[in-house]
């Protein structure tokens, strides 16, 4: 496809027009070009349908290196591979799994038997993507958050009931005055209990382990350092400055149990607590807008219902309405004074 | 019972080969920084490796990997408290996204068939092309950062925008078709 001036029409230059690359001497030898038949435009055409649908990926790829990437994970499991095969060469390593309770779950429940002690056997639960509960082997029933760790011995030890948990957890121990149960948390920290229930969220990286009990009394701590807890108080440690206390929020029971059983429950509470508290509970965000009316007193109890579904119960008992921005990093809704 | 106990290195490796940089575009989407998406993939297949034996996927592999690598995401997110700021451009959340995770994921044919091809072309024009397409340079800025002439970019678009057209052919009909269509 040549044409007289000697530019040569070709994807290049037709990619360069669409992209407004030209300079006008050329621009005019392309624009000239696409008149001068139907079926030059229709080869223009198919060019700009390709370049329109490149770009109608749901999400923009990125220039990476898939080989120097992989180069790198080698480098970083290689080493991990080794210490494997040593294991299997002291244990004898079976595995067990559990029936996953929603679509999303993946669990691991892995039972080594170890050679040295043939009644122990070490479990380690773990919840991947979704909640999962267990009952013990001493009657406590355990609730696992997602991405969360629970190991112990399956038959306990004489004198104590030992576990160990890394992420969060809710707790209902079984009462036996006779057998502690102590849960072992990352950086020597524990909750020590006789028969009681609790959460504790400690999770890899976070700033604080936080412990809230719902029912009986909890003593958490680390070395000496310790604090006995009752029935609605939330003890917190810093695992930056080690410091140890407890707070207040009349939102505490919510704010740890939430994710476990999904319950709201307001009694003449504002708006404004309210919507702090939601914004605390769910990845969207919501404002207020029509901030004549944060003191409004509320009263309602929801369960296992989304976000979108609360405001507008909220919203269409209180003469107030809702609005969407989907435009937000955050999909974001607004809560406004009814027109009406 | 599980299905990952068998899988050998070299297994591992397509798996990771093949979705590396879909997950990156992915990660990277909520993240909006490249490095950090890189490196969110990257520890995410380190820890599937290590815990081979025990992960027992019960949904598409798919959907677990994209599960995995998102809610890793979210939790930087968390972490570095920067949720406000955060920008997502194209993030096209369905309504009520959170109980359908499935779905997100599920890409359609067209826009894993675009994907495939944009990843297989040879890496100099893969990178002008992204460059051009998805990072809205100019010819002279991508000339200026890969430290080639501007004739070469101009080459390198023409010839991408080639071997896309002849791969995404099926699709191009219909498109070009209809629009005559309505021209006429």
């Amino acid at each position: 496809m040549m044409n007289e001036d000697n530019i040569e029409i070709n994807d290049s230059i037709l990619m360069a027009y669409i992209n407004l690359e030209l300079s006008a001497e050329r621009l005019g030898v392309v624009e000239d070009w696409l008149n001068a038949s139907e079926e030059n435009k229709r080869y223009f055409l198919e060019i700009k349908k390709t370049w329109e649908l490149s770009g109608s990926l749901l999400s923009k790829p990125v220039s990476v290196n898939s080989d120097k990437a992989w180069q790198n994970v080698l480098a970083k499991i290689e080493p991990q591979e080794k210490v494997i095969q040593m294991t299997k060469n002291k244990f004898n390593t079976t595995f067990k799994f559990i029936i996953s309770i929603a679509a999303m779950v993946v669990i691991l429940f892995s039972v080594y038997k170890f050679s040295a002690h043939d009644n122990e056997v070490s479990l380690n639960l773990m919840a991947n993507n979704s909640v999962l509960s267990e009952t013990l082997s001493d009657g406590s029933e355990i609730t696992l958050n997602e991405n969360s760790m629970l190991s112990y011995l399956e038959g306990f030890t004489e004198n104590e009931r030992r576990v160990s948990l890394k992420g969060e957890a809710f707790f209902n121990i079984e009462r036996n005055e006779k057998k502690p149960f102590i849960i072992d948390l990352p950086n020597k920290q524990y909750v020590k209990v006789l028969g009681t229930s609790f959460n504790i969220k400690a999770i890899d990286n976070d700033s604080i382990t936080v412990v809230y009990v719902s029912t009986g009394t909890v003593e958490f701590g680390y070395d000496n350092m310790k604090l006995i807890l009752v029935a609605g108080e939330t003890g917190v440690i810093n695992n930056n400055t080690l410091d140890i206390y407890k707070i207040t929020d009349k939102y505490s029971e919510i704010k740890q149990r939430y994710w476990q059983n999904k319950y709201l429950d307001f009694e003449g509470d504002n708006l404004k607590d309210i919507v702090d508290l939601l914004n605390d509970l769910f990845d969207e965000k919501i404002v207020i807008e029509c901030q004549s009316r944060e003191n409004l007193a509320i009263s309602s109890s929801f369960e296992d219902k989304p976000l979108k579904y609360i405001l507008n119960i909220i919203a269409a008992t209180n003469e107030l309405s809702i609005k969407v921005d989907e435009t937000k990093p955050l999909k974001t809704y607004i809560i406004s004074c009814d027109e009406n | 019972m599980n299905l990952n106990s068998s899988i050998t290195l070299s297994e591992f490796e397509n798996l990771f080969k093949s979705h590396y940089a879909e997950l990156c575009a992915f990660a990277n989407k909520y993240l909006e920084d490249v490095d950090a998406a890189e490196e969110t993939v990257q520890a995410f297949f380190v820890k599937f490796w290590e815990n081979r034996e025990t992960v027992n996927i019960k949904t598409s592999q798919r959907s677990y990997i994209f599960t995995a690598i998102k809610n890793a995401c979210l939790n930087q997110i968390k972490h570095i408290k920067i949720r406000e700021e955060y920008k997502v451009v194209n993030l096209r959340e369905k309504e009520d996204s959170q109980y359908s995770v499935d779905e997100e994921f599920e890409a359609s044919e067209l826009d894993q068939k675009i994907r495939k091809s944009i990843e297989s072309l040879p890496e100099g024009r893969r990178r002008v092309f992204i460059m051009s397409r998805f990072e809205g340079l100019k010819y002279k800025e991508i000339a200026e950062k890969l430290n080639i002439s501007i004739k070469t970019v101009e080459n390198q678009m023409g010839s991408a925008l080639k071997y896309l057209k002849s791969e995404l052919s099926d699709y191009l009909v219909t498109l070009v078709l209809m629009f005559n269509f309505f021209m006429k």
